[in-house]
């Protein structure tokens, strides 16, 4: 006898929780709110400013000298797990040293999944993550791209 | 057009169909209520009940298949033996229109 008022006790309950979730959304259908929350996206293109950690893409950060800060370890190519970066380094003279410098960065956006460890990695802070999200292309080979910006090296402060 | 089907039916059935709102007792209010065609009060009680279909859609999500089987098995096929057995005694009774 307990068992059965219990189950009539839960069924009445959950109707009840069931009618409590209707009146919060049909209160929302008669009322409008000062604060709307969905914005309109394509037509709010021009103001459209994501939040700070935001994740756009993988982006190599450069100053305005045109810098970056990759010393081309592959440290970022050992942690990404589906191998969505490749690092490929060059050998340059300097002051008659032989050094391993970056050449290319490529960067497959087509395979990234977002998981941000090559960022979290990087010993030199060199990736960090954009603000641009717009990535649809009609050509696939749009999407590998190469992170290091032509004509920049790497920069000459210390940096720990 | 699903849901217009279904609403149909369940006003049909369940709702009085095209038959206007009538109250025991009230004549004038029964009275007013007949001067609106039947056309009207079929569409109006189909378009009352996708409202309602639609407002289920906006709350609740859904249900993964192991929650809808508990609350076919354990509450609403119970809820409906119930409910023929009280069928069976009202109509014995003669408790009906």
């Amino acid at each position: 006898m307990k068992g059965i008022i219990k189950y009539i006790k839960e069924i009445i309950l959950g109707v009840i929780t069931l009618i409590k979730g209707m009146a919060v959304t049909g209160r929302y259908f008669f009322t409008s709110y000062k604060t709307i929350v969905t914005q309109k996206y394509p037509e709010n293109r021009k103001e459209l400013v994501m939040f700070d950690r935001f994740k756009g893409e993988v982006i190599m950060t450069h100053n305005e000298k045109n810098e970056h800060n990759c010393t081309g370890c592959g440290i970022c190519e050992m942690n990404c797990p589906n191998g969505s970066i490749e690092i490929i380094t060059k050998t340059e003279e300097v002051d008659g040293k032989k050094k391993k410098v970056i050449d290319k960065h490529i960067y497959h956006l087509s395979m990234c999944t977002f998981c941000a460890l090559c960022v979290k990695t990087c010993p030199s802070i060199a990736l960090a993550f954009g603000q641009n999200f717009e990535h649809a292309v009609y050509d696939r080979k749009q999407l590998t791209k190469v992170l290091n910006q032509p004509g920049s090296v790497l920069t000459k402060e210390i940096k720990e | 057009m699903n849901m217009f089907i279904v609403a149909s039916i369940a006003v049909t059935v369940f709702l009085g169909g095209w038959m206007p709102l009538h109250f025991w007792g009230f004549d004038a209010f029964n009275h007013v209520m007949d001067f609106i065609p039947p056309v009207i009060w079929y569409l109006g009680k189909t378009a009352f009940i996708i409202f309602i279909m639609m407002w289920f859609k906006w709350t609740f999500p859904r249900l993964r298949i192991d929650q809808l089987l508990t609350l076919e098995w354990k509450y609403l096929l119970p809820i409906n033996l119930v409910n023929t057995v009280i069928i069976a005694f009202l109509t014995m009774m003669k408790w009906h229109f």
